[in-house]
């Protein structure tokens, strides 16, 4: 009798990040601000300054992270990245960045996930690939490498991005091969705001506090439902 | 009947291997690449239509090594690994790659709702974010991390983290505490509960003016 067992694809290595766009000053962002405005405590911007190998604060970028955040700031762009659970570190983070910035200007907002998948075999691996980009048009192209557990070419990244019935934004899920996992897929998954209209932080914070959780669900289940049936 | 393969024959069967197997970058160290080989030659081997056949030189005694005598001595060696899988070539788009990540993680939102005499324990009701659970739980003060410490009081909101922690191919059992660092309510936030606190309050006052006159 064969013991018939089902694998869970199941998401690891998750990351969340918020993305602003927007007329920031790096230099301002620094660990030390960080701390001022509680946004860190002492003890984690006291590590952050001890191991600077990965910290860069100057006029034009501000670049340092903590064990579960990081945080970019170039002129036009800010990003707050959670490397790990609990995800809403990174939101309460960003909505204590603009605490006090209520008047910033921010005139579009990412809300993006990632996730690896490990796949259990190679033939899962190709089969998914082949599910989101069937290979007969290819057979030209891809010859023998068309099919097989051991082939040498098919699938190297997919995009597929919806655009919001408004018109001020668009979703977009990407797929590659994972670089954590192998074979594994790396699933990103990008919410994007526009807010050429609306362009105060405050209101930002309010559509980011609106939106976040539901993002965060509706991304998982969408990364969830391409592995149905495989 | 005896077949032999002379040395060059046996060298184009390993240059074949390597050659096949190129791109075979997961785990590059000789031991696994010759563990490969030796499945190869085994595969080989055992595929031939004669019964018995050399399959070169032994490289110590020089004598002939029948694929008999070959599969013997390579079963009995290391344990031959079978790769499976191969990666393909990376994008130029970088995946954040944190060196560590959670495993079969559940989360719980956490409110203080006392502390005990001595300081040392306090009670927090506990909502798993998945199954929506209620539940209260009791907590050692000495488990928030020294930099969350500020934030601790009667009211406090924290997330507990139960699970496991990878780490650089190692697992770890974890049970955090932190606590969340939230804005103060805004201006504009205020206004909003002000507005909803004055509408509310005119609907309950119109149901109840409209309830006594009904009943008059």
């Amino acid at each position: 009798m064969t013991k018939n067992t089902s694998f869970s694809y199941v998401p690891e290595n998750r990351t969340v990040s918020l993305v602003f766009v927007g007329h920031f000053s790096p230099l301002m962002f620094q660990p030390y601000w960080f701390s001022n405005h509680k946004i860190l405590s002492e003890i984690e911007v006291e590590a952050i300054l001890k191991t600077q190998k990965s910290s860069v604060i100057a006029p034009n970028i501000s670049v340092f992270s903590t064990p579960q955040l990081q945080f970019i700031v170039k002129e036009n762009r800010m990003e707050v990245t959670a490397f790990k659970e609990s995800f809403l570190a990174a939101k309460d983070a960003a909505k204590k960045i603009f605490e006090g910035l209520e008047n910033t200007t921010i005139t579009a907002m990412g809300i993006n996930t990632a996730s690896h998948f490990k796949m259990p075999s190679l033939a899962k691996y190709h089969k998914f690939g082949d599910r989101l980009s069937p290979k007969d048009l290819w057979k030209d192209f891809l010859k023998e490498n068309m099919s097989g557990d051991n082939r040498k070419g098919g699938l190297l990244q997919l995009q597929m991005v919806n655009n919001k019935p408004d018109g001020k934004g668009k979703q977009v899920v990407s797929i590659e091969p994972s670089s954590r996992f192998s074979p594994g897929i790396f699933i990103n998954c990008n919410d994007h705001y526009d807010f050429s209209e609306m362009t105060d932080a405050d209101s930002v914070m309010d559509v980011l506090e609106e939106n976040f959780d539901t993002t965060l669900k509706y991304f998982l289940d969408i990364q969830l439902s391409l592995f149905k049936g495989l | 009947m005896t077949v032999s393969l002379d040395k060059e024959q046996t060298s184009t069967i390993k240059d074949d291997f390597f050659e096949k197997h190129e791109d075979f970058s997961i785990s590059g160290n000789e031991i696994d690449k010759m563990a490969l080989y030796n499945q190869e030659l085994i595969d080989r081997t055992q595929s031939a239509t004669e019964s018995q056949f050399s399959i070169g030189n032994d490289a110590t005694t020089n004598s002939l090594v029948t694929n008999d005598s070959f599969i013997k001595s390579t079963v009995n060696t290391k344990k031959i690994k079978t790769f499976d899988f191969k990666k393909l070539p990376k994008l130029d788009v970088s995946q954040i790659l944190s060196d560590s990540y959670y495993v079969d993680l559940q989360e719980f939102e956490g409110i203080v709702v006392s502390v005990s005499k001595d300081k040392k324990t306090f009670k927090a009701r506990l909502l798993n974010k998945s199954t929506k659970e209620n539940f209260l739980g009791t907590f050692n003060i000495d488990e928030i991390p020294s930099g969350d410490k500020e934030l601790f009081k009667m009211g406090a909101i924290f997330i507990w983290k139960l699970g496991k922690e990878q780490n650089n191919g190692t697992q770890q059992n974890i049970s955090q505490i932190n606590f969340r660092r939230l804005p103060s309510f805004r201006k504009s936030s205020l206004k909003k509960i002000e507005q909803s606190a004055k509408e509310r309050a005119y609907a309950f006052r119109r149901l109840t003016d409209k309830t006594t006159s009904s009943t008059e």
